[in-house]
C-alpha cells in the first residue's frame, strides 16, 4: 500500500512531468490559455495515460522485447482516437477547441515515458497508480497555469469575469510568450517548494 | 522465423486495436453526424431568421469566385413557409486571416440584404483579431445592401490592431455579395 502511495505521489510531485521532468510541455504551452482547455486537456492525457500504462502492464510478459515500441504506439494510438471520437461525440465544444492537440497525445512524451519506463516493468495495479499520479499531477499543473493565464490574460476563471472592475488584462498572457513566462515562473517555484534542484540529477525531455 | 513470428504479432495487436476502433467508430458516428447537422442548422437560422427548412445546392452549381484566396464552399437556400425561398445562406472560407482561414456563413435575403453573419472559424489572435466574431463588428454588416460598396474605411471600420483580420472578413462578404448578385436569378 505504502509502495503504491509512492508511486501515485512520485507522478505529482517526485517526478511530476511538467515541472521536473520537463516533458509533454508542447500541449501544456499550447492549450493553457482557458481553464476549460486546460481541465479538458489534462482529463484527455489522463485518459489515455492510465489506458495506455493499464493495457501495457497487462500484455507486458508476452510482448516480444525486439518490438515492444511498435505495440506500444498502436496501444496508445487506440486510447488516443478513441478519446478523440469520444470527445467529437460528447463535448463537441471542447473537442473544438482543443482541436489538433488531441490527437497529438500520440507523440506526447509523457505517455511514452511511463509506458516504456514504468508500465512495461512493473505490475498492473503499480501502473495504474503511475498513471493516475502522472495525469492528476499533468491536470494540476495545466489548471494552475491555465488558470494564471486565463486570470490575467483575461480577466476571467473558467470563463466567469472577476467580480470587481479596474483589472485590465495583460492580452500578452494568453498569446504564446505568456505561456513561457508563466511555466518559467512556475517552475521556479514547484522547485523551491520541494528542494529538488539539487538532488534530482539531470533527467531532461523535450516535447 | 523470428521476423515472421514477430510479424504475426504485431499484425494480431494491429487488428485487436483496428477491432476496438471501428467498435468506438461506428458507436460514436451517429452522434457527431446528429450534431454536426444540428449545428448547421442552428447556424443557417441564426443568418437566416425567417428559414424553417432549407435545401443544399449541389456542388457542381458551384461556380468559383474570382479571386484564388477565397472559395465558397456550401450553398444553402432557405425557405419559409412559402414555396419561393427567403434567401441563401453561404459558407465560404478565405486564407487572408491573420492566423489562418477564417470560415464564415453569411445570409443574404431574397430582396438583397444581408441578414446575418456567423464566423464559423478562425485562428486569429486572442483578444484583437478574435473581435471579427463579436457583435460590434459583425453587427456593422447587418441590414447592409449587397450593392453596397462593402469596404473598409467606406461603410465599414475596421478593429483597432486587427486591420488584417477585419479586412480578411470584408473581403469574403463582398465577394460573397458580388457571387449573389451575379447568380440570385438561378436560385428563384
Amino acid at each position: 500500500m505504502k509502495q503504491l502511495w509512492k508511486d501515485f505521489m512520485n507522478g505529482i510531485i517526485t517526478e511530476n512531468a511538467v515541472l521536473k521532468l520537463m516533458i509533454g510541455l508542447c500541449p501544456v504551452l499550447a492549450v493553457s490559455t482557458t481553464v476549460m482547455n486546460g481541465i479538458g486537456m489534462g482529463f484527455a492525457t489522463t485518459f489515455v495515460l492510465l489506458g495506455s500504462n493499464l493495457t501495457i502492464a497487462l500484455i507486458r510478459n508476452i510482448v516480444p522485447k525486439e518490438i515492444r515500441i511498435p505495440i506500444f504506439i498502436i496501444v496508445i494510438a487506440t486510447f488516443v482516437i478513441i478519446t478523440d471520437l469520444s470527445m467529437a461525440a460528447y463535448f463537441p465544444g471542447l473537442h473544438k477547441a482543443l482541436g489538433i492537440f488531441i490527437p497529438l497525445i500520440v507523440v506526447n512524451c509523457i505517455i511514452m515515458g511511463r509506458a516504456e519506463a514504468f508500465a512495461s516493468r512493473n505490475t498492473l495495479i503499480r501502473s495504474i497508480a503511475d498513471g493516475l499520479g502522472m495525469g492528476i499531477g499533468f491536470i494540476l499543473i495545466l489548471i494552475l497555469l491555465s488558470g494564471a493565464r486565463e486570470l490575467l490574460g483575461k480577466g476571467t476563471i473558467l470563463g466567469v469575469s472577476l467580480p470587481f472592475d479596474g483589472f485590465e488584462p495583460a492580452l500578452i498572457m494568453i498569446l504564446p510568450p505568456g505561456a513561457f513566462f508563466a511555466i518559467g515562473i512556475m517552475i521556479a517555484i514547484f522547485n523551491n517548494l520541494f528542494k529538488l534542484k539539487s538532488n534530482g540529477g539531470h533527467k531532461h525531455g523535450s516535447s | 522465423m523470428n521476423v515472421l513470428r514477430l510479424g504475426f504479432i504485431l499484425m494480431l495487436v494491429g487488428a485487436i486495436s483496428a477491432g476496438g476502433l471501428a467498435f468506438v467508430y461506428f458507436q460514436t458516428k451517429p452522434i457527431i453526424e446528429q450534431r454536426r447537422v444540428a449545428e448547421l442548422k442552428l447556424a443557417i437560422l441564426e443568418v437566416l431568421p425567417s428559414t424553417i427548412s432549407f435545401q443544399e445546392l449541389n456542388n457542381s452549381e458551384l461556380k468559383p469566385l474570382d479571386d484564388s484566396a477565397m472559395t465558397i464552399t456550401n450553398i444553402y437556400l432557405g425557405f419559409g413557409s412559402e414555396e419561393n425561398p427567403v434567401g441563401v445562406a453561404i459558407k465560404g472560407v478565405t486564407e487572408e486571416g491573420y492566423g489562418g482561414p477564417i470560415v464564415i456563413l453569411i445570409g443574404i435575403s431574397i430582396d438583397n440584404k444581408i441578414t446575418g453573419i456567423e464566423i464559423i472559424e478562425h485562428r486569429e489572435t486572442p483578444g484583437l483579431g478574435s473581435k471579427i466574431a463579436e457583435a460590434p463588428f459583425i453587427g456593422m454588416f447587418l441590414s447592409k445592401n449587397i450593392n453596397d460598396p462593402l469596404t473598409i474605411n467606406e461603410d465599414l471600420t475596421a478593429i483597432t490592431g486587427a486591420t488584417q483580420s477585419s479586412e480578411a472578413v470584408a473581403k469574403l462578404v463582398r465577394k460573397v455579395a458580388d457571387y449573389v448578385l451575379r447568380n440570385r436569378e438561378a436560385w428563384r
